[in-house]
């Protein structure tokens, strides 16, 4: 895929974007018609309450599903334009994916989990990247334990590594702190924001008003439309956040 | 092919290794079916070994004259059963391209000794009998031609009769009954072992002479053996042609329906056992063709259960950036590793059942052998392999076609 970048630093531009779903006869619109754009490195959080298609925008800007309107164009390319073969791809090496369920497979070890990105393409030193990436979310102690051993701080930390472990421009979490405790909640955080310092761009989906507040900039959405915009004030920040891991 | 499987085998097998019971219930179809194949055809080739041996025990130079047209069938219908008449070995038993001329007749019939009885096999020969079978006497004499021509009611006993009925006593000079008869023991023949048809070593010989006079009063053989001198086909070319003009046969078209008679060579009973064997390999592989087959349904029911219930692992698979084609590969791939290994087990199992089976069978054919087809071997594992890619196929595209999205949404 070509990455030649428009002249803003916006990675997402979205215009007027849709999503209807048709089933049999019924018409069931969940995106109406949004306008959103994210520049490379900003942290935003999306809110809204239950239904109002924060999920259904997340995977397509996530490359999982396809808008029925409107247009997408990520890192200046349109995304409308890209095969399926083409978005497999920009999964793999542009984003990363957290979800609120984790999604690790039970019976391979933690560090197989974290490298199961790279069953899909060649790398030589898969175990030191998947190592470095366990590293940074503060679980190389936790390298040969399975899920089910994990707290669900550490199996939500987990899939964090396995969605850092291909180096993404963007990672994508959907409410990745609704099945934990508010310290291992705290400890996600932080790690996002950690990421987000090192130049990750960062899309939150929460409907938490304090996990947002994690965030530079929260969208809100309601019945499939924005309905505001707002910079974050007094902005939470774990500057001594390290001693949160431990 | 084999570069793109090499690449996907290490992730068919993590999801094999997340998925054991199920995938070993998948495999059971095809370990049944690739196990039977290689027991089935290991013991039919033992079968075989077994059959060919015991002909080949005699030596190729051996023939046999049946009584009956082949028409009428390989050892001569009943209507034909006299044909063979004595005046005919005699007359064989002068000619020079034929030497150990034995007539024969076979008789099962009740042997008695004091309190001891058991059935057996009466054979009435000649004198000739040790040698064209190239069998022994351990003790005492065999039929000679004084007992032949003056029709002798003396037994010689195969080495487990004897046993049978004597225990340890030395049985030479005693008297025993057949049927109702009494003949006397002159001697006990060496062990000789059986072979797929005859268990020489429980048999009772007498002169044939006296078993169509005491036993059968009849005057015809149901065979006569004799061995070839120098050439096979024109020595069983000229011995055709004598019994031709005993019996008054005109046939020189030689037509063999006009005969009434058939000679059997070694050469043709191996063809006949070769026939046999063929048709047994035919069988037992129409049945292992049925039997993977179904194991392949079991396979290709397995894996579109396992897809369904593995949607969420698929979706995480495209998620984290796994094409369809992967996904297509994966499953395919997972297929036939598992139908390739369930081959594998089955080969195991089927090399170690027909060992056992060998074990049973040595019991009461201590000539049997030990065989492994390989043939068979190799053929099922790839055949288990291809099976596992034919059979996965249409899951594994259900499972490429699958919708990320329905998988990963949160309920
Ligand atoms: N495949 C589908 N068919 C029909 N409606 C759907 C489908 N998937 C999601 N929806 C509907 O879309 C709406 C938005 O869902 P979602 O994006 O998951 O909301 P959120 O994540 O904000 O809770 C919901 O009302 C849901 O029922
Ligand atoms: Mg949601």
């Amino acid at each position: 895929m070509a990455t030649k970048k428009k002249s803003e630093e916006h990675i997402i531009e979205i215009n007027n974007l849709k999503k209807t779903y048709y089933t049999g006869d019924v018409e069931t619109p969940v995106l109406r018609g949004l306008d959103l754009k994210v520049k490379d490195g900003e942290f935003i959080a999306i809110m809204g309450p239950s239904g109002s298609g924060k999920s259904t925008l997340m995977h397509i800007m996530g490359f999982l599903d396809k808008p029925t309107g409107g247009s997408y164009h990520f890192e200046g390319v349109d995304v409308s334009e890209l095969s399926d073969d083409d978005l497999a791809l920009v999964r793999r090496e542009r984003i990363g994916f957290v979800f609120q369920a984790f999604f690790l497979l039970p019976r391979a070890t933690v560090i197989e989990n974290v490298m199961l990105p790279l069953l899909y393409q060649k790398h030589s030193h898969g175990h030191d990247m998947a190592k470095k990436a366990l590293d940074s979310v503060g679980l190389s102690h936790r390298l040969d334990y399975l899920p089910t051993s994990l707290s669900g701080g550490e199996k939500q930390r987990t899939a964090i590594a396995r969605a850092l472990i291909n180096a993404p421009s963007v990672i994508f979490a959907d409410e990745p702190t609704g099945n934990l405790d508010s310290k291992s909640g705290k400890q996600v955080m932080n790690i996002f924001q950690k990421l987000n310092e090192k130049g990750h761009t960062i899309i939150l989906v929460t409907h938490e008003k304090t996990t947002a507040q994690h965030a530079e900039r929260i969208i809100h959405i309601r019945d499939g439309l924005i309905e505001s915009e707002e910079k974050v004030k007094g902005r939470i920040n774990y500057s001594d956040g390290d001693e949160l891991l431990k | 092919m084999i570069k793109t499987f090499t690449k996907y085998l290490p992730i068919a097998w993590v999801s094999i290794k997340e998925n054991m019971a199920r995938t070993l219930l998948t495999m059971l179809g095809i370990i049944i079916g690739v196990g039977s194949v290689v027991l089935m055809t290991s013991l039919g080739k033992g079968a075989e070994s077994y059959i060919l041996g015991s002909v080949a025990q005699f030596g190729p130079d051996v023939i046999y004259i049946n009584p009956g047209s082949p028409d009428e069938g390989l050892t001569g219908s009943i209507t034909a059963l006299d044909r063979l008449k004595y005046s005919d070995y005699l007359a064989l038993r002068e000619v020079d391209f034929l030497k150990d001329v034995t007539p024969f007749l076979a008789y099962d019939a009740i042997v008695t000794w004091r309190n001891e009885t058991h059935k057996t096999q009466v054979i009435g020969v000649n004198k000739n009998y040790p040698s064209a079978f190239n069998f022994s006497v351990a003790s005492g004499r065999f039929v000679d031609d004084n007992d032949m021509s003056s029709r002798q009611r003396i037994a010689v006993l195969g080495v487990k009769m004897a046993d049978k009925l004597f225990d340890n006593r030395d049985p030479i000079g005693e008297t025993i009954k057949i049927a109702t008869t009494n003949f006397k023991i002159v001697g006990v023949m060496e062990e000789q072992g059986g072979n797929a048809f005859e268990d020489y070593d429980n048999m009772v010989f007498i002169p044939v002479t006296t078993m169509q006079t005491y036993l059968f009063g009849v005057d015809y053989l149901m065979t006569i053996a004799a061995r070839v001198v120098g050439d096979l086909e024109s020595g069983v070319e000229k011995t055709k042609n004598v019994i031709r003009h005993l019996h008054r046969i005109d046939n020189p078209e030689e037509d063999p329906a006009k005969d009434d008679f058939q000679i059997i060579t070694q050469v043709q009973a191996l063809d006949i056992f070769g026939t046999v064997s063929d048709v047994l390999t035919y069988f037992i592989t129409s049945i292992a063709s049925i039997s993977l087959i179904v194991g392949g349904i079991g396979i290709m029911n397995i894996m579109y259960v396992s897809v369904s219930q593995r949607t969420r692992e698929i979706g995480l698979r495209k998620a984290v950036g796994a094409t369809n084609r992967d996904v297509l590969m994966q499953f395919i791939s997972e297929a036939a590793l598992i139908s390739f290994v369930g081959g594998l087990i089955g080969i195991c199992s089927g090399i170690g059942l027909s060992f056992l089976f060998y074990l049973v069978i040595i019991q009461f054919e201590p000539s049997w052998v030990f065989a492994i087809n390989f043939e068979a071997v190799i053929l099922s594992s790839v055949i288990s392999a291809l099976i596992g890619i034919f059979f996965g196929y249409y899951p594994a595209k259900r499972a490429a076609a699958a919708n990320p999205i329905e998988a990963l949404r949160y309920e």
